[in-house]
Parts: structure tokens; sequence; C-alpha cells
């Protein structure tokens, strides 16, 4: 329960599942299953992203979300 | 010792009983059960208590069942419970599921809650989980050295007030903590932590805890992270309907309270918050480095390698003379000549022979069981995270494809750490294609007899071609099973330096393993060839002899039409270092007639091998592996006249790839099913041949 907390405290601003990891110092692993549990529980939500916009984004040169999901606070 | 709870357990018990245990008629038994986050460290304890070799390693997920040990602690016999790694209670994986039950199931037993100092706070909400089930809890404090480095100093006398059991600080060289621990076993006592759950929380917990097991099921059941009891289901449901009504989330409101109560005992234990670097982050800026890691990966494992054979090499030639003078010996002795025959031929060079190559083993385990430990292995892990995610693996795949250099079927059983189960099942088929350390012996032999200048660098060819054809397996198998693509990377843990005891005994264990798991079979496969090698057809061939010529034209395209060499295919597929046995006996054994040697001329010769072999150990070492290089032996004589260089190398890479062990093929099917067992038959033979065939046709 103390990594629910910690996670979601993060996730007030989005984070991929490797730079949540560096934050709080806990494997991929253990966060993946974590984030899954407060998916259920409609805690968190993946940030979806349209590839097909991307081509047309301003900020398509800066942005790496088609790189690795993103995750934040429901 | 007033709490009843605290009296019926029998580490309390073996407290009471210290230094009386001569007027007890009985003997009390105990158990402690420990739990803790991953990667903290309870294997280790446990290995320091009870000198026990548990599986160990520096990285989260070593641990992925429950095991226990045994040991007498002041006249109590206590059972240690190590079980995996859990953040929480109510689980959220295979691995973590097993903890609540296992608790459950030693409703006598003594919890002792390993903590990570570095991360107190969050350690401590699993510290203040278990004081909830209302058991006999004590608080072990470790990586505290880790955590001074980090400039966090702990109190842990001012923990020990503020959550009412046992705290104490192990240091890092576990033993003299272990003294720490036993003592502060008999303080075991439950607490009752005051965490300020919100006013309709605490009520409800209040009208719910009669009808389950505990505060903490109260409140789990409350959180909907548990079934609801037996008979508690109407009140749990009204319950929640209640909070429901007044907008409370029981989920996060108990977890807010725990995490605030934890942060609080965390603040009061800590003397210092300045924080300096980790250690470790300045030796990973180099190790880590993108063109330098991946030099050094390949560098250690030559080195590995190259250490393995400088320093057992002394040690298998010592061993070809106990086999020498024990041969001498049976030939003095006035036995019939069939029991001389099994004795010199089966048992002293065809089971002799695989023996000897003990030493390689055990060399192998002390530094694998070093770079375990060390933290290494997790970097090399990292270093293979991008390799892993270009075949859509995560990252810490690459862990149970390191652990098979050790033995394939505890890799499988580490496969469990892999969330996907199509993930799974696509590294556990392809494990069997790298080299476990049960053909090394056969790959030293063979390297030995062949490219003596070049063994190690042939070895390390091998293994490396291991992890190729694995690495390729499962780039495969991701095509054919269209397993959705994974990612997550292995973690980093600090760099910490094993004792040398613990690498020494887990060395130890896993070479006893070894001998104890591979012994019956090898002295059971070796008889039946010497017997099938006794039985003599009218053509004057032996059976076994007639049934490896029949096989042998199957073999010749890989070069490998010597029947004796077929011959030792055949059971090798039992086990693989039998291959050796096998060819010590067709090639060598009851060939030649052994001259007789008196006991004490043995005795002589082996006391001066001794000696030479301790010699010829520090010269290596010293020396850099100028000890010797080459297994002088007639075996390996004799195996040069039947094969060509090319066969040779053809038979180690069949031999390599060829069907996996029978273990192996247990540890698959109690895995995956039959169906997947067979698969692997099948494919690891099929691709075993046109890889040799290929070697033997390109090898100039």
């Amino acid at each position: 329960m103390a990594l629910s907390v910690e996670v979601l405290r993060e996730l007030a601003v989005p984070a991929t599942v490797g730079e949540l990891a560096r934050r709080l110092e806990v494997p991929e692993v253990h966060l993946q299953r974590e984030l899954a549990r407060l998916e259920r529980r409609g805690y968190v939500r993946r940030l979806a992203c349209a590839p097909t916009a991307c081509g047309w984004c301003a900020l398509r040169a800066t942005c790496d979300a088609t790189a690795a999901e993103r995750w934040l606070r429901a | 010792m007033s709490c009843p709870r605290c009296d019926a357990n029998g580490a309390s018990a073996g407290a009471q009983d210290r230094g009386t245990a001569a007027v007890v008629p009985h003997e009390t038994t105990a158990t402690w059960c420990l739990v803790g986050t991953p990667n903290v460290g309870k294997s280790s304890l446990i290995n320091a208590i009870a000198g026990s070799q548990l599986q160990v390693g520096n990285w989260s997920g070593t641990t992925v069942e429950v095991a226990s040990a045994t040991t007498r602690i002041r006249g109590t016999r206590v059972e240690l419970v190590d079980l995996p790694g859990a953040y929480a209670l109510a689980g959220t994986s295979s691995e973590e599921d097993v903890v609540l039950p296992a608790l459950m199931a030693h409703p006598e037993a003594l919890i002792v809650n390993v903590v990570d100092a570095t991360h107190l706070a969050r350690d401590l909400t699993l510290t203040l989980e278990l004081t909830e089930l209302g058991r006999p809890l004590v608080v072990a404090l470790n990586l505290v050295e880790q955590a001074a480095d980090r400039g966090v100093g702990l109190d842990p006398a001012a923990l020990e007030a503020a959550l009412g059991v046992p705290v104490v600080a192990l240091p890092d060289h576990r033993r003299h903590g272990a003294g720490k621990l036993v003592d502060a076993a008999e303080r075991a006592r439950t607490t009752a932590t005051a965490i300020a759950y919100p006013e309709v929380i605490a009520d409800a917990v209040a009208r719910l805890a009669p009808h389950v097991a505990s505060r903490w099921h109260a409140l789990a059941t409350l959180a909907a992270e548990v079934p609801d009891a037996a008979g508690a289901h109407a009140v749990a449901a009204t319950e929640r309907a209640t909070l429901d009504a007044a907008g409370v989330d029981p989920f996060l409101a108990i977890a807010e309270a725990r995490h605030r109560a934890a942060v609080a005992l965390a603040t009061g234990a800590t003397l210092e918050h300045e924080r300096r670097a980790d250690p470790s982050e300045r030796v990973d800026r180099i190790v880590l480095h993108p063109v330098v890691g991946p030099l050094a990966l390949v560098a250690g494992l030559a080195l590995t390698f190259h250490l393995t054979f400088a320093v057992s090499t002394p040690w298998i030639d010592f061993f070809g003379l106990v086999q020498e003078v024990a041969a001498g010996w049976v030939a003095a002795l006035p036995l019939p000549a069939l029991v001389a025959s099994f004795l010199s031929g089966a048992l002293i060079e065809g089971v002799g022979t695989v023996v000897s190559f003990l030493p390689v083993l055990f060399v192998l385990y002390v530094l694998l069981g070093f770079l375990e430990n060390a933290g290494i292995l997790a970097r090399v892990a990292y270093l293979a995270d991008g390799l892993m995610r270009a075949i859509g693996l995560p990252g810490r795949a690459i862990l149970p494809m390191v652990l098979s250099i050790g033995c394939t079927v505890p890799a499988i059983q580490a496969t469990r750490t892999l969330e996907e189960r199509g993930d799974r099942l696509r590294v556990a088929l392809a494990l069997p294609s790298i080299s476990c350390s049960a053909r090394l012996p056969v790959f030293v032999l063979m390297a030995a007899a062949f490219v003596p200048a070049y063994a190690a660098v042939v070895v390390t060819g091998l293994y490396l071609l291991g992890f190729v054809v694995a690495i390729a397996s499962a780039l495969l198998f991701r095509r054919v099973l269209r397993t959705p693509e994974s990612s997550g990377a292995m973690e980093l843990p600090s760099y910490r330096w094993p004792p040398a005891s613990l690498v020494l005994r887990l060395a130890w264990a896993r070479t006893r393993a070894f001998l104890q798991s591979a012994g019956g079979p090898i002295l059971l496969v070796v008889s039946a060839i010497w017997l099938l090698l006794e039985v003599t057809l009218p053509s004057g061939a032996s059976l076994f002899e007639a049934v490896a010529r029949t096989l042998a034209p199957l073999f010749a395209p890989l070069g490998l039409g010597d029947w004796r060499i077929v011959g030792a295919l055949i059971p090798a597929a039992v086990a693989k270092e039998v291959a050796i046995g096998s060819m010590a006996l067709t090639f060598v054994g009851g060939g030649d007639a052994t001259a007789p040697l008196g006991f004490l001329a043995g005795l002589g010769a082996l006391g001066v091998g001794l000696l030479e072999a301790a010699r010829d150990t520090l010269t290596s070492l010293w020396g850099f592996g100028g000890g010797g290089d080459e297994v002088d032996s007639v075996l390996t004589a004799r195996l040069s006249g039947a094969l060509t260089t090319a066969g040779a190398m053809a038979f180690m890479v069949f031999l390599l790839l060829y069907v996996p062990c029978i273990a192996t093929l247990a540890a698959l099917r109690k895995a995956f099913g039959t169906r997947w067992m067979a698969f692997s038959i099948l494919y690891q033979t099929t691709i075993a041949y046109l890889l040799a065939w290929g070697v033997y046709a390109l090898w100039p």
C-alpha cells in the first residue's frame, strides 16, 4: 500500500514506468503490477496518444510519447 | 511475556528454555517467517543464521516460492521460512500472493520483518500491516551501512519505542547480526501501533473485526483487497456501502493513513537527513557506459572461464591421479575378473572421470556466486536490456538466461518473475540452448584434447553460441507464438561485497547438489553401459557397440562416425555429463591392464599429487593462469585419435544444443505441460543437428 500512495503522488504529472522506477527506486516489474492494480481500481489511466495525429503535431520533435507509454492519476 | 500469543510462540519458549534444555522432556520447536520487500536480504539472513544454502542473489525476485531451513537456536529447533519479497500483504503477483497464505498457515510463527534501512518509510508501511495481523513480531533493520553511506543514520531504539516491538540493526556482515536477532526474538511480542485511520474507517473495522481473522483482514476486506471471509459477507457489504455513502474510499483512506504513520515512524528513527551520492552510481558511470560496458561484459565472461580453467586444472589432474592410484589398488587385490572389471572400468574410470571435473564446477560456482551477490549479474542484465527489448522481452528476462550457466532447472523456475505467460514460455524454451555447468566438463575434456592452446576461447565461444541460439529462438518463438511486446528494465541494486564464507558455502552447496542429483543417474547409466559392453554378440562386438554402430550413419554427416562418440551421445540425453563416463568406458575402461600398486606407495603418490595441485593452483593465481593449461590424460590422447578437430567441434555443438536433460524436461513439463516439453525435445534436437552439420562442413 505504501507503493500505491507513492505512485499516486508521483502520477500527479504523467510519467513512464521507467521514470517512476528511477524516482521511487523500485523495480519496474513491481511498478507494472502496482499500476495494473491501480488501473483496475480506476485510480490511474494510461495517457492515450493518437499516433495518426503525430505527423501534424507541433511538438513532435520533442515528444517521446510514442517511445514509452505514460501513466497519469485518474 | 504477558501476551498469551508470545507465550505460545516457540521462539519465546525457546528463550525461556535457554540453558535448561536438559530438563525438557521433548524438543521444543518454533517457526520464524521472514517477511520483507524484494531484495532486502531475507534469504541471506536465513543463511547466516542457519548456515543453510538458500538461493541468494543481489536482485529482486531471487526467491520465487516459499523455502525454508532448519537450525537449532538455544535448545529450540527453529524452522526459518523464507518468503518471496512483497511490498504489501495483499499481493499483486504470483510470488507475492503466497506471502499472506504462508503466514496464515503458520499461526504460531514468529514474524521477522526484514526492513530496508535505505527505504525506511516504505518498508515500515509493510511493518504496520504486519502489526495489524496481531502476531509476535521482530523488526530487523538491514542494509544499515548502505543507508549510512547515503548519509542516513538510524536510531533502532527510537523505532523500537515507537513501534512497540523489538528492533535490531543488522550489520552488513550478517553472521554477527544473527546473534542480535536471536536475542531480539526472545523479546518478540504483539503490538498495537496506533494508526490514525479516519473515524468512519475505525468504526467500520471495530464492527467487522469479530467476523474476520485479524484487524488487518478487517481493513483489507473494507478495501476489497481480499475476498470476504465466510460469514462476514453481509457485514462487509453493509460497511462498504456505509463508507461509500459517506464518500470515503476505504482503499485510499487506509493507504494514506498507513503511509502517514510510516513516514512519522521513519522520521522519528532517522538521525541525519543529509544524503550523499550512492557510491554505486559512480562505479556504474563506467561499468554501464554504452561502449565500455559491453566490452567489459565480454572481457568479464572470458576472464571467468580463464580463471575457471586456470584454478581447476591442477585439481582435475589430481583427481586423475586418484583414479590411477585407485585402479592400481584394485589391480593389487585378488578379485574375480568381472568384479575387478566393474570396479576399475565402471566405477573408477567411468564415474571417476565425471567426478574428476567437479573442481571445474566448484570454481565456476564460486565465480558465479560472487557475481550474483555483488550485484554484477544485475548489471549484466541491465546492459542486455536493449537486446532483450529488441526481441520483445523485458530486460529482466536475461536473468534466467544468466542463471542457466549454472543449471537450467532453477533458471526455468526463475522465469516465474516474468509477468506474461508468453514471455515465460519463450524464455523457458530458449533456455536449454544455453550451456549449463553439466556440459562444461565435456567441453573442457574435448577442448583439452583437440585445441589445448585455445581451450578457454573455444569454451567461451560455445557459451556465446548458446546465448546467440537462445536469443534467436526467443525471437523465433515471438513470431510463432505471436506474443505481445513486453517491457520492464532490470533494476540496479547497490554493489555489495559478498562475504567469502557465503560465496564458498553457496559454491559448495551447488557442487554437492550437482553430485547428489547427477550421481545416481551417472552411476546407473555408466553401470548399464559397462554391462552392455560386457555382453558380447556372436559377431564379437559388444551389445553397446552394436547399438551405437547402428546409429552411427545418422551422425556421419556431422563427422561423428566413431561408434564410441555416438555411444556417448545416447546416455548423455539423461544427463549431459554422462558423456564423459561413457567415453571413459569405451575409450579407456578395462582396455589396459593397470599395474598393481601398494597401499603406502599409493598414499605417497597422492600426497605428492596433492602438494603439486596446491602449488599449481597458487602458481596459476599468482601468475594469472600460468599453471597447468591442459588436461593430460589417456582419454584425451585417445579421443584426439578418434575424431578430427572439425568433428570434435561438431560434437560439442551437438551436445550443447540437443535434447535437454531429464531434469530440465521435468521442469518444463511442470511449468508448461507435456506438449511444450515434447516440442522442446524436437526443436533442440533439430537445431543441434543442423548447426553441428554446419560447423563440421565449414570448419577449416
